[in-house]
């Protein structure tokens, strides 16, 4: 019998299974995918002439350590689909899949003593809001896929054409939206948005950067990253208040309309690209397909927590954005903090 | 240093002491003290009531601090004298100093205080006025406070305005608080500029008057309030200073207790087993302390079982050859060095050590050992080599297919850039190496602090002493590259070994032939 089973490999699952190997524990870290590092292992370095905290670069050196690791064992392309036993000893069910994710029948019985469930977040899918027209307009993307086309291949221009000039963030898609989306801050976007802006700024010089925003979230180190980092960008310009609509019609360019509130003005203004930061919303990989965990959730769908990093059920501790809306300096946190929990509850 | 004992596999048992030392005097302290309820934990500038687990030191100040991470011993100084303890870990939580957001401009008045004060005083008519998120810092040490206390008021049907820039709401559950005073008819009132609002004391009352720069027209309206409640900003306190230098930890360019340093986020300093949470590392809710405290509860809880697995090989000092130069203790980011200034020797702290192998870069009498691949012998005829941190630059190549002109790279991974000494360069030239590519971290990304600042100066050094050699300095060049951005590294990996015109030169073979 090996000591903890990790679900999820994220960097909240990573972070955990690391430390609780290193603490001597037999870890086996499961995903769905065939490489682990979840979403974070494809987020690229937003760093210009400094480096902008965005934390994303310590992903694949946790990774290489769990990878060489003599006590981890990693299960890609594995789901787990049913756990029995009772605290102490449990028995959850793992089967494998395809890179497809189909399932391919093969199902092997993994017996530990203990379970983090680090299964991770989704992102709101805006098509539902038509307004935005995002999947209809070619260039109407969501901040993941800028996100994955500045860390690879192919270059940017590649993926969305060689004259961005003028690109435009829009914030709160989905989040503090009771009527049409999630009730709640999202937390990340704020954050990571400025630093793609400013990340654009400098990749594509004299390209003129709109971020459409609400109320100024309160991220990174120090004072006040939001008006500190962008204050002095001349190129970038933050605009308060979210976009009505998004349309091609009449002119054959992405048109935004919006209220400029400073002004009491309607706009519209042309856009080559615009970026939209969808909620963090509860993984639908989590909680709908494990209902074998038989954890409670909160009112927005995360997994509830008696106390940091410990779930509604003895024997399962829960690490990362499962629980709830983190950046990645938090769900490191909240990874130790389970790990502390485990270390103690099997001592 | 404390004798290992071995273990089955690779790697030995150290003795720890499971003690914690915390020091602060807030709700921060207290959040560290609850969640290390599992350790015995002295706490210095207690406050509350302290639980059976904790020896409290309300009057006391740390003097001075020996040892390492696993066996720290501290030297307290208080009224009845000194005294020294000892424990394996140190969390560092010392207060803010707070004063009320000066981007308001209020009027000296008990009328007019923090939001702090709000829930202590009985305030029974309005109207009241909130004012928050005006300052740099976007209300992060007085939103949940300021809107828990309006939708108290409203519920007692008190008229509440709530003037803001900015609404922090990004605390779980803030945004629920938010909606919560709306519903209950907070009045919620954006403000573009603070300047243009303006509060002063009228006869029992406050006057407030603001200036509405969404209207048109910019119309001027005017309320009297019985009370105004003002956010707070935080500075880092008179104390911060003085810690940082006891326990030989940096500070940021603010002066928090940690520094920019996305490695360290969100609970670590340079020194292994001294940590710091809350406001101490940065502006930070007030939640976030429970978040932290729970998280170096998870750093210390191995150290509960009163010994620690250090896996083989560790670095150590040959005495034979150590000259008591310390130079390593002056660069080892994170003092992990024992000086025995009696008996002249220095030994590496495994416990503390972080493994980056500076300090064998820097013995002058390379007297530490550090096992690894740079060390390899052979004929490196046309290739380039790159030492590569790998922690960036190697992980970097690593994650993508490399194009057929990367055929000539050869990659030798190093724990660090800093790690990186003279000879191993020199070496690689003298084997018929045509380029070599020193592979660091990005500015102020360094795992260990300060080894990209160090690979840049030896990479300068090199190229001096390269031109004095007569060979071409441009032989040697440093590249900066995330482990996340492959793309990146490889073009300026490109960039170099396609030259800049004047060729690489003469190798180090040629050179020797002919003299």
């Amino acid at each position: 019998m090996s000591d903890i089973l990790v679900l999820g490999a994220g960097i909240a699952g990573m972070s955990a299974a690391l430390d609780l190997a290193n603490a001597g524990l037999g870890v086996y870290l499961l995903d769905k995918e065939k490489e682990i590092g979840g979403k974070a292992a494809h987020y690229a370095c937003k760093a210009g002439s400094n480096c902008r905290k965005c934390s994303a670069c310590l992903v694949p050196y946790i990774k290489y350590q769990l990878e060489r690791h003599p006590n981890v064992r990693i299960l890609p392309f594995s789901l787990c689909t049913d756990l029995q036993g009772e605290p102490g000893h449990f028995r959850a069910s793992v089967r494998l899949l395809n890179e497809k994710r189909q399932d391919l029948g093969a199902e092997t019985t993994l017996e530990v003593r203990a379970l983090v469930v680090a299964t991770g977040f989704d992102l709101y899918d805006p098509t539902p809001k038509e307004e935005f027209g995002y999947g209809r307009h070619r260039n109407v993307i969501t901040a993941l896929e800028l996100e994955q086309a500045l860390w690879g291949f192919p270059a940017l221009s590649a993926a969305f054409g060689e004259n961005l000039r003028r690109i435009g963030f829009i914030q709160c898609v989905g989040s503090r939206d009771a009527q049409n989306g999630y009730p709640y801050c999202s937390r990340i976007c704020c954050g990571y948005s400025a630093r793609q802006a400013l990340k654009l700024e400098s990749d594509l010089p004299g390209a003129d950067i709109t971020l459409f925003y609400q109320d100024r979230q309160t991220f990174g180190k120090g004072p006040g990253f939001f008006r500190r980092e962008l204050g002095s960008h001349t190129h970038i310009r933050p605009v308060r208040g979210l976009p009505a609509k998004i349309f091609r019609y009449p002119r054959d360019e992405l048109t935004v309309r919006y209220t400029d509130i400073e002004q009491g003005q309607v706009r519209e203004e042309g856009f080559d690209l615009v970026v939209l930061c969808p909620a963090v919303i509860p993984a639908r990989s989590g909680p709908d397909t494990f209902p074998a965990l038989g954890l409670e959730r909160d009112q927005n769908g995360f997994y509830l927590e008696r106390d940091v990093g410990v779930s509604s059920r003895k024997g399962i501790f829960l690490a990362g954005t499962c629980q709830g809306p983190k950046d990645i300096p938090q769900s490191i946190a909240h990874a130790k903090a389970a790990v502390g929990r485990i270390l103690r509850y099997l001592a | 240093m404390p004798v290992p004992r071995p273990s089955e596999g690779s790697g030995s048992f150290f003795a720890v002491n499971s003690a914690v030392l915390v020091v602060g005097d807030g709700p921060p302290a207290e959040a560290a003290v609850s969640a290390l309820r599992a350790h015995p934990v002295f706490w210095v500038g207690a406050t509350a009531e302290p639980g059976p687990h904790v020896m409290a030191y309300a009057d006391e100040s740390v003097a001075e601090v020996r040892g390492q991470r696993g066996r720290f011993r501290v030297q307290l100084e208080g009224k009845q004298g000194k005294l020294w303890l000892e424990c394996g870990n140190v969390v560092l939580a010392p207060s803010l100093q707070r004063t009320l957001d000066p981007s308001w401009h209020l009027p000296e008045s008990r009328l007019a205080v923090s939001v702090s004060r709000a829930a202590r005083l009985a305030v029974e008519r309005g109207p009241v006025v909130f004012l928050l998120g005006g300052g740099e810092t976007e209300g992060y040490f007085s939103a949940l406070t300021a809107l828990r206390e309006a939708v108290c008021l409203a519920a007692r049907q008190v008229e509440v305005y709530f003037f803001f820039a900015d609404l922090g709401v990004s605390w779980p559950g803030l945004e629920e608080v938010h909606q919560e005073a709306r519903r209950l008819g907070v009045r919620f009132i954006r403000i573009s500029d603070t300047s243009a609002f303006r509060v002063a004391e009228e006869g029992g009352f406050l006057r407030v008057r603001y200036t509405d720069a969404y209207l048109p027209g910019s119309p001027e309206f005017s309320l009297t309030a019985t009370y105004v409640f003002a956010g707070e900003v935080g500075l880092p306190g008179s104390d911060f200073a003085e810690l940082a230098r006891t326990f030989r930890i940096d500070r940021d360019r603010w002066g928090f207790l940690q520094s920019d340093n996305v490695r360290l986020f969100p609970v670590r300093t340079n020194r292994p087993g001294v940590y710091v949470l809350g406001e101490a590392r940065g502006p930070a809710f007030a939640g976030e302390a429970g978040l932290d405290a729970a998280a170096i509860a998870g750093e210390t809880a191995p150290f509960l079982a009163g010994e620690i697995l250090v896996a083989e090989p560790w670095l150590r000092v040959d005495p034979a050859r150590c000259s008591f130069c310390l130079e390593c203790d002056r660069y080892c980011p994170a003092v992990a060095l024992e000086v025995h200034r009696a008996r002249k020797t220095v030994a590496i702290n495994p416990l503390a050590c972080l493994g980056c192998g500076i300090c064998a870069g820097v013995c002058p009498e390379h007297a530490i050992a550090y096992p690894g691949p740079e060390t390899k012998s052979g004929r490196r005829q046309g290739k380039t080599i790159v030492f590569a941190c790998e922690k960036s630059g190697y992980l970097a190549a690593q994650s993508i297919p490399l194009p057929a002109w990367a055929a000539t790279l050869e990659m030798i991974p190093l724990p660090c850039a800093g790690r990186l000494d003279e000879g191993m360069v020199l070496r690689a030239l003298a084997q018929g190496a045509v380029q070599v590519i020193v592979s660091a971290c990005r500015e102020q990304c360094c795992h260990y602090s300060s080894g990209e600042r160090l690979a840049e100066e030896k990479v300068r050094a090199l190229k001096e002493h390269l031109g004095s050699m007569g060979l071409n300095p441009g032989r040697v060049t440093l590249v900066r590259a995330s482990a996340n951005a492959p793309r990146e590294w490889l073009g300026l990996v490109r960039e170099i070994i396609a030259g800049d015109g004047t060729g690489p030169g003469e190798t180090g073979m040629e050179k020797c032939a002919k003299t």
